[in-house]
């Protein structure tokens, strides 16, 4: 579904990613766990297409973002790690304006919006400006919003920032259920506990350059991922 | 500490004009560009206001009333200084973004509104010169040069914007108060807007007939200026005699308002800072949606962008404002016409067969002062990202800003245009140039915003009022406009007059604007996507 070939990214002298490359196959939960800075949010945004990449090449589904970012972004739904969304817009009008551009039909928003929001929490709040979310509402409605169109891909950075102990749990499922119906997601995330109960593979990486990658038994071994994650800090110093 | 912060409001304000680029190597060209508008402003204003003096200073010392020319220039120029902070004020001290990151450092709240307070009286300073200088300059010339007067003069027209700047305080905190108890608040800013617009046109339109009044009965309006405004009779007296206890009241009027003034907006300062400003909770109840394509999704979010800040609307579309005003005025003033046709008759100047041009031009003019599409890419500001990753071609996004401001000002231009035909009671091919030449206009000042913002762009202004009214792209495209109004009448009076007819000066006007808009038109659905995509790039 993702295929990173020798991701290469400069900001200016500094190499924020480092010849990256990785695979994210359908089905797949990958998380993806590195210090601040180790160059987490680049490629994550490279892979969305909303950032320029020096060298290598990222593909979708067999198709390249450099070459055909349209195409690519149809088939990608991102979640930053801040999602500042169009305050200026009520919940659901936000929502509606994503599906518009997503050319998602009138009868499958109404029922995904009813699904996810009701899931998430965020019902009754649909109709109140974003101005008034706080920063968990937010994230709730940026997740409803990548989940409008049913991506094939879901990219999300930090995801669980802001979310309640509901919110949170309900989306765990909802990332099985995606992936269990032959979507990928491929996200961030400092909770280690998270990663390892989640996710099918992990990949770290440090100061732009992978460390380690395959299935989560395999990364953590015998040990914890917060472990095999300290070790390979350590190693650095 | 209020050094810092002041420092900090200050480069903010420049940041948001000397912009250098991402890339390098331009900051040199704006900063030179930026000094061109600036002297080119300096030189408008100093001619308006100049000539405003010049009509004024001889005839009051000749009747005694000198005290009175200093009470007018210190009245227009706390007219001009409140008139520019009202918004400002609202915005940097009820409504800054970095007030509850401010309030969290170990900062005293009453410095913090020192510095806000500050920076206002900084910005009405360099109002107050754009007045105090073209006065001082005509007292110089007319009058001759007293070292003593001069030195008054500049002593107390520097304390003169703290009283502006005390009243903005008090009008921006009224309407910080009345928004937050207020469902619509946008609605509550716009017709303040209005009213200080209609105040402000008033003012203007008012102008001749008061200076006119002014030379007529200069004793009795000194009398009554004396009654009225007892804070300009006594800068008047104290700048034009030295008079010394009209100096204190001077001194006394400017800083015992702004010192209560403060005093009282820095007791409650943490709670205006902190005021919950969110919008109302709304429950929300299922209703039937309506699919629509991506191209009406993206203007609808312009507009409802657009329409969400009472302060985009006034800035970005004042020209079209403007524009309906001044036709309506001259449905119902028709006489005004007749009396400034009469007036340019008595000089020479016969207007006959010039004057659909002329209104045409006005109009034009007008419409050129429409910015709404220039700052639309800046105000995405932290949304950029969402732009970015939605799976549309940058020509979509960037054509549905151009949309928005066609949407929002091509009306007013036609209703304009046509209720100007109607006053001036056009023939068929002006009232055709009245209807499509503004139109055109403001289609390719609506490109031409866009395309400047997508070469001129910031995305990390501290509040959106900035970003509309301050930055370079808002700046530049309002005088690529001016010119792109001013240049086709210049070159026309200098060198077609009379060789080419008016009808034919339309024809070529409409199709070069034409060729404008196509061009841009297509810049920005085919080779606009590389730049879209180097914005917000680290």
């Amino acid at each position: 579904m993702l295929k990173i070939e020798h991701l290469t990214k400069n900001y200016g002298t500094k190499k924020a990613v480092d010849d990256l490359s990785l695979r994210i196959q359908p089905g797949e939960i990958f998380g993806f766990i590195g210090h601040n800075g180790a160059g987490k949010t680049t490629t994550l945004k490279a892979c969305c297409g909303i950032l320029q990449f020096d060298e290598g090449e990222i593909l979708v589904d067999g198709v390249s973002i450099k070459k055909d970012p349209i195409a690519c972004k149809g088939k990608i739904a991102y979640i930053p790690d801040n999602p500042d969304l169009y305050e200026f817009l009520t919940g659901v009008q936000y929502l509606n304006f994503v599906a518009d551009v997503y050319g998602v039909s009138a009868s499958d928003r109404e029922a995904r919006i009813d699904r996810y929001a009701r899931a998430l929490g965020l019902y009754d709040d649909l109709a109140t400006k974003i101005q008034a979310y706080s920063h968990g509402m937010k994230q709730k409605l940026a997740v409803i919003a990548a989940l409008i169109h049913a991506p094939k891909l879901l990219i999300m950075d930090e995801p669980f920032v802001g979310l309640d102990p509901k919110a949170s749990h309900t989306l765990k499922e909802i990332m099985r259920e995606m992936c269990d119906q032959g979507g990928a997601i491929f996200f961030s995330t400092h909770v280690l506990e998270v990663a390892e109960k989640l996710c099918d593979k992990i990949a770290i990486i440090r100061d732009g350059k992978l460390v380690i990658a395959g299935d989560t038994e395999t990364v953590r071994g015998d040990t914890s991922l917060e472990n095999v994650f300290l070790e390979l800090v350590e190693d650095d110093k | 500490m209020i050094k810092t912060l002041i420092g900090l409001r200050m480069r903010e304000l420049l940041h948001s004009l000397m912009r250098r680029t991402r890339g390098g190597g331009k900051g040199r060209g704006m900063k030179i560009l930026m000094g061109f508008l600036l002297v080119y402003c300096v030189v408008v204003f100093g001619f308006l206001f100049g000539g405003m003096f010049f009509l004024l200073c001889e005839p009051f010392a000749q009747m005694g009333l000198s005290w009175l020319y200093f009470a007018f220039a210190g009245a227009m120029s706390a007219m001009l200084c409140f008139f520019g902070s009202i918004f400002y004020t609202q915005s940097v001290i009820f409504e800054a973004k970095d007030n509850e990151l401010l309030l969290s450092m170990p900062i005293k709240p009453a410095a913090i509104l020192f510095s806000r307070v500050g920076t206002i009286f900084l910005l009405n300073l360099g109002y107050s010169l754009i007045i105090a200088i073209p006065c001082m300059v005509v007292w110089v010339w007319q009058m001759g040069f007293d070292a003593l007067l001069l030195l008054r003069m500049i002593v107390f027209m520097l304390l003169m914007p703290l009283l502006p700047t005390c009243l903005s305080c008090l009008a921006g905190w009224g309407i910080a108060l009345i928004s937050s108890r207020m469902r619509s608040k946008n609605i509550i800013s716009l017709v303040l807007s209005a009213v200080l617009l209609a105040a402000y046109f008033y003012v203007c339109f008012n102008t001749q007939a008061l200076l006119t009044k002014l030379m007529e009965n200069g004793e009795a309006l000194a009398a009554a200026i004396r009654k009225v405004l007892p804070p300009f009779y006594a800068l008047g007296v104290a700048t034009a005699e030295g008079n010394i206890l009209q100096s204190l009241l001077w001194i006394l009027w400017c800083v015992v308002p702004m010192a209560a003034v403060y005093a009282l907006l820095s007791k409650s300062f943490v709670r205006i800072a902190t005021m919950k400003r969110g919008a109302k909770k709304m429950k929300y109840k299922a209703q039937r949606m309506v699919a629509s394509s991506a191209r009406s999704a993206l203007v609808r979010k312009e507009l409802r962008r657009v329409t969400s800040n009472a302060m985009y609307i006034m800035n970005g579309a004042i020209g079209a404002i403007m524009a309906v005003i001044l036709a309506v005025v001259m449905l119902f003033k028709r006489d005004l016409i007749d009396t400034l046709l009469a007036q340019f008759v008595m000089t020479g100047l016969n207007l006959d067969g010039w004057i659909g041009g002329i209104a045409c031009a006005m109009l034009c003019m007008l419409m050129s002062m429409n910015v709404l599409s220039a700052p639309s890419l800046s105000v995405e500001g932290k949304n950029l990202w969402l732009m970015q990753s939605l799976p549309l071609p940058a020509g979509e996004i960037l054509l549905a800003k151009v949309m928005m401001h066609m949407i929002i000002c091509v009306p007013c231009g036609l209703v304009a245009g046509a209720v100007m035909g109607i006053a001036l009671r056009a023939d068929a091919i002006t009232w055709l140039a009245l209807m499509v030449l503004p139109a055109l206009l403001t289609c390719f000042m609506a490109f031409i915003g866009v395309v400047i913002n997508l070469h001129l762009p910031r995305f990390d202004y501290a509040n959106d009022l900035i970003a509309v009214k301050q930055s370079a792209a808002t700046g530049i495209t309002m005088f690529v406009g001016m010119g792109i109004v001013a240049l086709p009448v210049i070159v026309y009076a200098v060198i077609f007059k009379g060789k080419i007819p008016l009808g034919g000066v339309y024809l070529c006007y409409g199709i070069l604007l034409a060729l404008g808009c196509l061009m841009m038109y297509y810049y920005l659905s085919r080779s606009a996507q590389k730049r879209f995509d180097a914005l917000g790039q680290g």
